[in-house]
């Protein structure tokens, strides 16, 4: 019965292009939907699981919750004076290791060679804990001059990009965290002072600190069965500092998410109810209108598993159709869809990895195809099991 | 081999499931190169009778033998329809999205079932069919671009795509104007030339009174009258 199937498609060339669109669109928001809420999952996994420091120092005047810190591109031009926030913090028991960041500036295509926003951050690659464990492959074992380490969202294919004017070569990338790093460019901190020194973007700050001898950041590590609560509570006697605990950030997020989860499966279910009704309407529709074609077939003497052999095909090849045009529209849509799904920079997304996407939409493609094969089926078995002379009666000819 | 092509023995059939008896009790029985015209008041139950006896309605009671054999199961009742019986319905019903010439081929497809597309010899056959009929040149239309009488034709061609020892005809010439009933006639008596079975459901003088017998259906059972009474 294929044969009969491609034709009534292709003869009912409007019909069967409306239901064709009709299933892409559901595919598509039911896609989206699912990606959306896989990355933010993914996201706040590998954020509590990669975050690496247990306590954050941070310039006390910084207008910034740690949120911002952990997961957001925004630069924070805030700046401690290091030599006396290095001392205290040697000084604090419990510490056991620590890693100073500089946080310089913003840089977009209209200062340098990479697409998109990105923070540039100096850092210190001797004591650094938090960058390594992110590098693809080997990472470099010096770190210094004019080098730079990509983060995992950071897009630029070049080995040579230009930062502020300035040539770096890109030593090594990083795979994806959920975290602020995703969105950074990591320089030396020295290489990264110097840069800031001249920067028009934060110039204003240096009448009150000096760029050689100021800090954004100091990410904490706490000792061996050391209570980090308790190594914060003492850090916070620092003057001039801020301090917050990562996983009190990520129990932030963690809770916003769980909001954000909700209203997104409210979406996914909202998507997927209409969907089905979709589905059964215009597929049942579709079934019943064509009731004489049918009983036409069983009164020359078709068996019943030649209908629904005939409507398999058709679902079959409809579903196909859909799934083709939603990855076309979703080909040329995916620019702005992306940024609009992963523009909340202050929330952890990770984009979910290549062979879970091409699982998802597979599985969200079998899951129409069944909704529609079931419903072809089901509305069928009704003009089949019925004797054909009854439904010709009753429809009479066209 | 019996000459009898179809025997239906006191058939009741019901219409509905609390509906009255159709048929109570019809029976009849026609040969080889008979043309038996069934008639009756509207209601009456006349394609009730026809489709009961191509198993396309169930009988309540009775029994029908296809040449010489009762059938038991609606299945080997569809195997036999496929290609021993030709089917014209009162209603125009055709695969909509098929071509005149693939409708006319599409018994082809139906009798087997290992068959996935409509062959090439099933369409020569089809082409040679329209021939007949005097649809040749519209073989490439789709149904709905026919006129009235075309479509009662191509259902016709399409009855006659096994060359089946019976025709079941429901109002075959129903509506349609002198030339298209004079076609139709003229290959009923070519078929019934040919000695093949013809049982026609007619309101009309013209049909009435070419059959070689003439039943009257009337209170659900079959009654033969002279030609000319109906």
């Amino acid at each position: 019965m294929r044969d009969i199937s491609w034709r009534a498609l292709w003869r009912r060339k409007k019909e069967t292009a409306l239901t064709a669109v009709l299933l892409a669109l559901v595919m598509l928001f039911t896609a989206l939907e699912l990606y959306a809420i896989a990355g933010y999952e993914r996201g706040i996994a590998l954020s509590e699981a990669r975050l690496g420091a247990d306590v954050v120092v941070f310039a006390k005047e910084a207008p910034v919750d740690g949120s911002a810190v952990l997961f957001g591109s925004a630069p924070i031009n805030a700046y401690f004076d290091a030599e006396a926030v290095v001392r205290a913090v040697e000084r604090t028991p419990g510490v056991g290791a620590w890693t100073p960041q500089l946080f310089a500036q913003t840089l977009n295509a209209d200062c340098c060679s990479v697409e998109g926003e990105n923070r540039l951050v100096g850092i210190d690659w001797t004591s650094d804990f938090l960058v390594k464990p992110w590098v693809q492959g080997a990472a470099p074992e010096v770190f210094s001059g004019y080098e730079a380490i990509l983060g995992g969202g950071v897009a630029s294919y070049e080995d040579e990009i230009e930062i502020l004017g300035a040539p770096f070569r890109v030593v090594a990338r990083l795979l994806p965290t959920g975290t602020a790093l995703d969105q950074t460019i990591f320089v030396p901190l020295d290489t990264a002072r110097d840069l800031v020194a001249h920067s028009d973007t934060v110039v204003e700050t240096w009448g009150a600190h000096d760029p050689e001898r100021s800090l954004s950041a100091i990410f904490i590590r706490a000792a061996e069965r050391y209570n980090p609560d308790l190594l914060a509570y003492q850090l916070n006697r620092i003057p001039d500092v801020s301090v917050f605990r990562t996983s009190d950030v990520v129990y932030g997020a963690r809770e916003t998410f769980r909001w954000v989860l909700r209203l997104l499966s409210f979406g996914v279910a909202s998507v997927a109810v209409f969907g089905m009704l979709v589905i059964v309407g215009r597929l049942a529709g579709d079934v019943r209108r064509r009731q004489n074609d049918f009983a036409l077939l069983i009164a020359l003497g078709a068996p019943a598993r030649r209908v629904y052999g005939w409507l398999a095909w058709e679902t079959f090849a409809v579903t196909f159709l859909a799934a083709a045009l939603a990855a076309v529209v979703l080909l040329i849509l995916w620019p702005p869809l992306s940024g609009l799904i992963e523009s909340a920079r202050n929330q952890p997304f990770v984009r979910p990895e290549a062979p879970m996407l091409v699982l998802g939409a597979a599985a969200v493609v079998m899951a129409v195809f069944a909704v529609g094969l079931v419903t072809a089926l089901f509305a069928a078995r009704g003009i089949v099991r019925r004797a054909a002379g009854e439904v010709l009666k009753e429809e009479g000819g066209v | 081999m019996t000459d009898v092509v179809i025997e239906a023995k006191g058939v009741h059939a019901r219409l509905g499931r609390a509906g009255r008896d159709v048929l109570a009790g019809a029976s009849l029985a026609v040969r080889r190169g008979e043309w038996v015209t069934v008639v009756g008041d509207s209601g009456a139950g006349k394609t009730t009778l026809l489709y009961v006896l191509a198993g396309l309605l169930p009988k309540t009671a009775g029994e029908v033998r296809y040449e010489g054999t009762v059938l038991s199961s609606p299945q080997s009742i569809a195997r036999h329809r496929a290609r021993r019986m030709g089917l014209i319905f009162q209603g125009m019903y055709y695969i909509h999205s098929l071509t005149v010439r693939e409708n006319v081929a599409l018994p082809s497809l139906v009798a087997d079932p290992s068959a996935r597309r409509i062959g090439p010899a099933a369409l020569e056959r089809a082409d040679r069919l329209l021939e007949r009929v005097g649809l040749f040149a519209q073989k490439n239309a789709l149904p709905h671009e026919l006129s009235h009488g075309g479509r009662r034709r191509l259902a016709v061609a399409r009855a006659l795509f096994f060359d089946p020892p019976l025709i079941l005809a429901d109002e075959p010439t129903n509506d349609l104007d002198r030339d298209n009933v004079a076609i139709i006639h003229r290959l009923f008596d070519e078929l019934k030339a040919k000695g093949t079975a013809l049982i026609v459901v007619s309101h009309a003088d013209l049909t009435t009174r070419r059959g070689d017998r003439t039943l009257l259906l009337a209170d659900g059972r079959l009654e033969e009258i002279e030609p000319n009474r109906a």
